[in-house]
């Protein structure tokens, strides 16, 4: 863009160099002609003309030249245009520099010119010349007196002569007095005889004038202007004195006059009349001088202030182009490139330009090629600790969360949003999981160690669970933290559980083994001895009958130790879970203590693959459970369901029991799937373990919850068939 | 020169101020029919403005144009110019001779006079100028002369002429004079 910009403004440089050169040429040629002009009156006529208009026009166009710069300008300095300023104050200085001596030279110059013209005049030479002329007038009066004085021996001679002798006679003293042209005329005017040297007739009638005055008895005399440029000299006579015919008749002769006298007398009037002109057009010449030169002055000016223009506009231009490569380069296009400068510092100054905004491209690709490295890290980074089952979060320095992966946010069942940007602080006042974080977390950011671990048992809506949580500062002291985390409640839960079968392992082998021997005693005790006891026999009869008891009690519990303790073969098969749940809960249904059962199965469930008598195992423990806690009801209260759920984006069956009785105690919420671990006074506390063994060896899921409104829920999420 | 240019702005403002007017008075203005021809006549005087005079005594040469023209009206048309003449006089004074030679230019005829008026009233009258043939008029058509007298400003020397362009003392005022021709 900038080299198109630059190719119009070369083409309008070159159009406005022709121009500076004509205003140029004009002006040299306006001054000389001026200069040469001034030594004369008649050079100065034939080029003030040329003067004028070549000035005018010049003037003229120099001015809408610039009236155009400074509108241009003005409306750049209204906009903040870079460098309007700067061309302005040059455009000021470069004015002034040129203006000032031009007024000093113009000033000297009209004076001089003033005096010069002044100087052509003087009075002596007015003088000589009005003497000059004086003398050449004289002249002329004393030819017109000899004229007089022939003309009146003229008269004398024709006065008394007939009229018939009257032409010879005149044309003797034609020739005899020189005359060019003898009249004679009657009281009206009109020629009586005429004697000519040409062949033209003379005037048919006298000068009015002439003939009054001659008439009146004076003498007539006066110069007359021929055709050809010639002067004569006519004289007028009046017959009064002699033969009566002639009385009141005018004689006329017409004389030529002396050729040289002529000649000089016309040479001292054309000088005397110049001088005159000159002297009359002293003021209007030293105006038009004056008016002319101030006219070249202001085409001087004009052209002054339209090349301080130009010149500023020239100087800026590099300035200007720099103004706009830098706000490019501001508003981050690196891709512009100045057109390369001259020799000189700008050209230095757009060359150095080009080359930072080359090696700041460079470096914005590496940072740019870096940046995406980054990211890509970032983004694998994320998408590792996003997929991890690892809770991670990292804090700032403050100890706001930053952020926090998918696992933290499922172990701690929060929302991110309610997490990101909270201080620890404010999230210790809430409850849950992440609250107890909180307030488990917050004394390890404010101490000094960058390293540390604790297990933390937290209380959330999934129950009391276990974590495992590291914390370590970020680099620098200051910088923030990173929280690691794993929920190792199954891995606890897991090692109690192979505790648990080990112990009921060992407990069906040691403990069963004795029983029977112990049974088989008690019995031949009591069948060999009780005849014999007489009144101690019935003693004997309730000794070994509580023997026998508590050994079948014993036995019981043994064995439900070693089912628990056994890892059966499992016959997995397709089996309607429907059916299933109905036909047991309508066994419970028609017990005398079964109490209501609400059952509400979805229709169209898909068929399980499940091994169905570890399944109906499972169902008769739950709700054996459900039914044991009653708690002062007469009745128990249950509602079995089996709906078809999602989770995690995936379809499961979704089997639930609930009861209305106390609910699972809080304590021991993490615990209950442990052998043992009862709330009721009578039972082995296997129930629950044995239905999370089913659960597991189905690849399930089961939750407990004691739900808002009371009771407990056990809920189960089983795989199913593609329906 | 601020002030010089100040002082030539009211100079030549003031101009039409400093001297009296050129005046042309059309005493008879006369055409007439003879031999099929319209001829003109006319009696005019003319009066020079001080500086004119002065100009003219100081042996300036003033040049006098007679601009005749001839024309027919054309209803909501301009009108057709039939005839245009042009008469143009040089006027001089010979200092020698105290006398005014008036010079036509079309034909170099020369005649001296020893006063001022008459050279002007001989400059500015017509006498018996053929104007056009009668054939030329067009019989139920308006036709009109006007004539104008003028002192050619472009003919004085320079240092003048640029002062006359601006000045009422070197314009002739009522030199324009129409009449109807029938």
């Amino acid at each position: 863009m900038a080299y198109s910009v630059m190719d119009n403004k070369t083409s309008s440089g070159a159009l406005g160099v022709v121009l500076m050169l004509v205003v140029f040429v004009s002006l040299l040629s306006s001054l000389y002609f001026l200069g040469n002009s001034a030594e004369s009156l008649e050079r100065f006529g034939r080029a003030n003309d040329l003067l004028l208009v070549i000035n005018g026009l010049m003037s003229v166009i120099i001015f809408v030249l610039v009236a155009m710069n400074a509108v241009r300008l003005v409306r750049e300095l209204r906009q903040g245009l870079a460098g309007s300023r700067l061309t302005l104050r040059l455009v000021l200085m470069l004015v002034l520099m040129s203006l000032l001596p031009a007024i000093i030279v113009y000033t000297f110059s009209v004076r001089f010119l003033r005096s010069g013209i002044d100087s052509w005049f003087n009075v002596q030479i007015e003088q000589s010349l009005d003497n000059a002329l004086d003398i050449s007038r004289a002249s002329l009066a004393e030819e017109q007196r000899e004229f007089m004085r022939s003309s009146e021996k003229i008269r004398l001679t024709l006065r008394t002569l007939e009229d018939a002798s009257l032409v010879p006679a005149m044309s003797d003293v034609l020739s005899a007095y020189g005359a060019r042209e003898i009249i004679l005329r009657d009281r009206q005017g009109l020629v009586i005889a005429s004697a000519s040297l040409n062949l033209y007739l003379p005037n048919m009638r006298v000068d009015q004038e002439l003939s009054e005055r001659v008439l009146d008895g004076q003498s007539w005399v006066s110069v007359i202007e021929r055709q050809d440029g010639n002067l004569d000299v006519q004289v007028g006579l009046a017959f009064n004195d002699g033969v009566v015919e002639r009385n009141g008749q005018i004689l006329e002769v017409i004389y030529p006059m002396d050729a040289r006298r002529q000649e000089l007398g016309q040479d001292v009037q054309d000088t005397f009349q110049h001088y005159q002109q000159l002297t009359f057009m002293r003021e209007p010449l030293k105006t038009s001088f004056v008016f002319t030169l101030s006219l070249v002055l202001a085409l001087s000016a004009l052209a002054a202030v339209w090349i301080a223009f130009r010149l500023a506009r020239l100087l800026m231009r590099p300035v200007q182009t720099l103004a706009a490569g830098t706000r490019a380069v501001a508003e981050g296009d690196l891709s512009q490139r100045l057109p390369p400068g001259g020799k000189d510092e700008f050209g230095y100054l757009l060359n150095s330009f080009n080359q930072m905004v080359r090696q700041l491209q460079s470096a914005r690709d590496r940072a740019s090629i870096s940046q995406g490295e980054v990211e890509q890290q970032r983004a694998y980074l994320q998408a590792v600790v996003g997929s991890i089952s690892t809770g991670v979060m990292t804090l700032d320095q403050s100890g706001r969360p930053r952020t926090i992966n998918s696992a933290a946010i499922d172990m701690l069942g929060v929302d991110r949003v309610d997490v990101i940007g909270i201080s620890l602080e404010d999230a210790r006042d809430k409850t849950g999981a992440y609250a107890a974080l909180a307030e488990a977390v917050a004394p390890h950011l404010d101490a000094d160690a960058s390293v540390w671990q604790e297990e933390l048992h937290l209380n959330g809506a999934r129950g009391r669970r276990t974590f495992v949580c590291r914390g370590s500062r970020l680099g620098e002291v200051g910088t923030g933290h990173v929280l690691v985390f794993d929920d190792i409640s199954p891995i606890i839960r897991a090692q109690r559980d192979a505790a648990w079968s080990e112990v009921a392992r060992r407990l069906a082998h040691e403990i069963k083994n004795p029983l029977t021997p112990i049974q088989l005693s008690a019995e031949r005790i009591r069948h060999r001895y009780m005849d014999k006891l007489g009144e101690d026999g019935e003693l004997m009869d309730r000794a070994t009958r509580t023997i026998v008891q508590q050994v079948e009690s014993m036995k019981s519990m043994v064995n439900a130790f070693a089912e628990y303790a056994n890892t059966p073969d499992l016959a997995f098969a397709e089996i309607d879970l429907s059916d299933l749940v109905a036909d047991v809960v309508e066994l419970y249904r028609g017990l005398p203590s079964g109490g209501r059962i609400g059952l509400n199965l979805a229709d169209n469930l898909p068929l399980v693959r499940a091994d169905s008598g570890r399944f109906r195992q499972l169902l008769h423990n739950l709700l054996k459970n459900a039914l044991e806690a009653k708690e002062n009801e007469e009745e128990a209260n249950i509602d079995v369901s089996l709906q078809l759920s999602v989770i995690d984006n995936e379809s499961c069956l979704k089997l639930q029991v609930r009861d209305y009785g106390p609910g699972f105690p809080v304590d021991t919420l993490d615990r209950v799937f442990e052998p043992y671990v009862t709330s009721k006074s009578r039972g082995t506390g296997l129930g629950l373990a044995i239905v999370k063994q089913v659960v597991e060896e189905h690849e399930g899921e089961i939750e407990l919850s004691n739900p808002a409104d009371g009771g407990a829920c056990v809920t189960l999420y089983l795989q199913h068939m593609a329906s | 020169m601020r002030g010089f240019l100040l002082w030539l702005i009211v100079w030549m403002a003031a101009a039409p101020l400093r001297a009296e007017d050129g005046v042309v008075s059309y005493n008879s203005l006369v055409s007439y029919v003879v031999d099929q021809r319209v001829y003109l006549s006319t009696d005019v005087s003319l009066q020079l403005s001080g500086l004119a005079r002065s100009a003219l005594e100081s042996g300036v040469a003033l040049e006098f144009d007679t601009d005749i023209e001839v024309s027919r009206q054309v209803n909501f048309w301009p009108d057709q110019t039939l005839r245009r003449y042009q008469i143009s006089h040089r006027l001089s004074y010979q200092e020698l001779t105290r006398s005014y030679r008036l010079e036509r230019l079309q034909t170099g005829d020369r005649v001296s006079f020893r006063n001022l008026k008459d050279a002007l009233h001989s400059m500015a009258s017509l006498r018996d100028l053929m104007l056009l043939p009668v054939s030329e008029l067009k019989g139920g058509k308006r036709h009109y002369g006007r004539m104008e007298l003028s002192l050619d400003i472009d003919a004085l020397p320079s240092p003048l002429r640029t002062q006359a362009y601006f000045s009422r003392a070197w314009k002739l005022q009522g030199g324009e004079q129409e009449w109807r021709i029938r």
